[in-house]
């Protein structure tokens, strides 16, 4: 026999009506007995009623407009690089691209360069800008160009994720005890990492980094985060790739410091930077994507180099991922070549073209005279999508009675389609729906069958009017 | 689940991979559809326009910065409901322990009660009683605690499912049935003065 805790226990399940019939049986029985359980049964159902009626209140107007300004407010320069720009070499397999090696002999392939004899070398490709702004790349095809950065102190340097993780690692966020001024904090949470397929393999020789010697006083693995202007060597799980030319060999060994891996943040900023925190001065490349999303279409991007101190000679070479080409880009990938002068931004731009939907990355390859760097870097270039025509883009839709005029406005509002109503088919109304996608253009002429009526093109708007007899 | 209309009749699939593509007047759309919901959730959550409008613009800008981590694993409604319980229990949270009053005092020591609360007196058919009713459930629940406040905003108030309420707040099936049963019976209790206006 149910006893009144028991009973109290499952009124809402009464009220409900959820309870297993034998449950319910004994509810009742109890409640049959007992005045103080019904009546607190009377008063939740009265109170659940309530809660049932209450109203909706309308928001504040100005809400609305505070919600649609969302997306400037979370990315100024676009949402969607914010989302898609990434770093590609995260990726356990491409990790080696994002290393910059730091102290390294620079030009080694050409040992016979003495900065103190060497000639003033000019800029092959493009000057330092004095103004960057100045050096900003053309929009292309009404594409948005990029604003130049002021100063990139966005870099976050995190520690490389282990060479045998598969799954793609996240930056971790800077302790905020551990963040230097001007560096601002990893949003890593929203970070995307691009499939790997897109980025070079790492050369074939590899440097173990556990293989390296450590500063004393330093023997294990730092687990904090390190930051531009923060000189230091550590020891790295992560395994390194030489750079192309053979930098790494048995020239020195036993005397190569570990590099710090890069990761590029673009989140919080117009800007992908990445900072050298290794032995010499600090130097920055940033990155700034292209807006544009659109395959086979030129688009342009900027990269911005600036370097604490003078820079005598400077080289930077790129290259794309096999379906992105980058237009004009002599073939040796050379960008740039020559001095950099100290806290100036050199903007450089460059012009690319996706064959194929999907990630893009870019590699950039820097070698420069003082402050000895040596850099690869793969940077994920967005996403670049297919442009397709509003006629051929999938929408759903159910109607039932609606008017005409109504089911033109979804159908437009899903597809972006111009669609005009004749006044002789306006008053109609139509009952068609299609549960799983189905081109626009298609759509459209299903709800003007449905009313009777046909679709004529004029001008890109689709019209729909009286069917011909 | 909806939390803009309970059932668009249209698919938001195509919709939000616009939005996720970048589309920012997708976006909107999606914000069209839901904010009204997430708006109403907020402000039983919270207790006053202020607070709720406040939340419901850090609701979408979680969104918009995670729409792209949104996989479809579960439905848009209930992920969207999950960042609103999300912002509403931190501002629970950050407020510590003051008890929701629809008269506490602003900054400038205004009473709130008149400034910051909806006029529903234009909806029709609503007497004065059952204004007042409406007045005392909505502090009511503002004085539960907030996993009683959540239960209920989400079953009573915005018509969840049981599964749907174990998604958005992360609890086990029946923890989501026993707690409706014990916050419906602290609100009863929390309204024990006011039984009189109740149809009972």
């Amino acid at each position: 026999m149910m006893n009144c805790e028991q009973c109290r226990d499952i009124l809402s399940g009464l009220i409900e009506g959820e309870l297993p019939p034998i449950v319910e049986a004994e509810a009742r029985a109890h409640l049959g007995r007992c005045p103080e359980c019904a009546r607190e049964l009377a008063e939740l159902r009265a109170l659940v009623a309530v809660l049932h009626e209450l109203l909706e209140v309308e928001p504040p107007p100005e809400l609305r407009a505070r919600l649609r300004d969302i997306p400037d407010q979370a990315a100024p320069s676009g949402g969607w690089q914010r989302a898609r720009f990434i770093v590609t070499s995260v990726a356990a397999a491409a990790a080696a691209l994002l290393i910059v090696w730091t102290g390294l002999t620079h030009y080694q392939g050409r040992p016979n360069l003495d900065l103190t004899t060497a000639p003033p070398i000019a800029p092959s490709i493009a000057p330092p800008a004095e103004d960057p702004a100045s050096a900003k790349p053309p929009a292309v095809g009404g594409g948005q160009a990029p604003e130049a950065p002021s100063r990139p102190a966005h870099a976050v340097v995190t520690p490389a994720p282990p060479a045998d993780e598969a799954a793609p690692a996240r930056p971790t966020p800077m302790r905020r005890a551990e963040r230097p001024a001007g560096v601002a904090q990893s949003r890593g949470e929203a970070m995307e990492v691009a499939p790997a397929p897109d980025v070079e393999p790492p050369p074939a020789s590899r440097v173990e980094a556990e293989d390296l010697p450590l500063p004393a006083g330093r023997t294990t693995p730092s687990p904090e985060l390190t930051t531009m202007n923060a000189p230091r060597v550590r020891r790295s799980p992560v395994a390194l790739a030489p750079a192309a030319d053979g930098v790494v060999d048995g020239a020195r060994p036993g005397s190569l410091p570990v590099p710090e891996p890069l990761y590029l943040d673009a989140r919080g900023s117009e800007l992908a930077t990445a900072t050298d925190t290794g032995e010499g001065s600090p130097f920055v490349i940033s990155v700034m994507p292209p807006r544009l999303r659109v395959v086979d279409e030129i688009v342009a991007a900027t990269i911005t180099l600036e370097t604490e101190k003078p820079v005598e000679r400077a080289q930077l070479s790129v290259s794309g991922s096999p379906q992105l080409e980058l237009v004009d880009v002599k073939p040796d990938g050379k960008l740039f070549d020559g001095p950099l002068r100290a806290g100036q931004q050199t903007v450089l731009s460059l012009h690319m073209q996706a064959r194929a939907p999907g990630a893009h990355s870019l590699t950039m390859r820097l070698r420069s005279t003082d402050p000895v760097v040596d850099t690869r870097l793969a940077v994920g270039m967005g996403e670049f999508v297919e442009a397709v025509p509003p006629a051929e883009r999938p929408v759903q839709f159910s109607f039932t009675d609606t008017p005409i005029r109504e089911a033109a406005g979804e159908l437009s509002r899903q597809s972006g389609l111009r669609i005009q109503v004749a006044p002789e088919c306006a008053g109609r109304a139509v009952t068609v729906s299609a549960p799983d996608p189905v081109p626009a253009g298609l759509a459209v002429r299903s709800v003007a069958a449905a009313a009777g009526c046909a679709v004529a093109e004029q001008d890109e708007v689709l019209v729909i009017e009286p069917a011909e007899e | 689940m909806t939390p803009g209309d309970g059932g668009s009749r249209f698919s938001e699939a195509a919709t939000i991979r616009a939005a996720q593509r970048g589309d920012h007047k997708a976006f909107d759309r999606l914000v069209e559809t839901h904010y009204r919901a997430v708006y109403n959730t907020a402000y039983r959550m919270l207790g006053t326009p202020s607070a709720a409008a406040d939340a419901t613009q850090a609701v979408f800008l979680r969104v918009f910065e995670a729409l792209h981590s949104f996989r479809g694993d579960a439905g848009f409604g209930t992920w969207l409901y999950r960042i609103c319980m999300n912002v509403c229990l931190d501002e629970l949270r950050r407020r510590k322990h003051q008890p929701l009053s629809l008269t506490e005092e602003d900054e400038d020591g205004e009473a709130l009660d008149e400034r910051d609360v909806p006029d529903e007196s234009e909806q029709p058919a609503r007497t004065v009683e059952q204004r007042e009713l409406q007045r005392l459930v909505h502090e009511g629940i503002g004085r539960l605690p907030e996993d009683f406040r959540a239960i209920i905003v989400l079953y009573d108030l915005r018509g969840l499912s049981y599964q749907e309420i174990a998604e958005v707040l992360d609890i086990p099936l029946g923890t989501v049935k026993s707690r409706l049963n014990r916050a419906r019976a602290a609100l009863r209790a929390e309204m024990t003065a006011h039984l009189e206006l109740f149809d009972v």
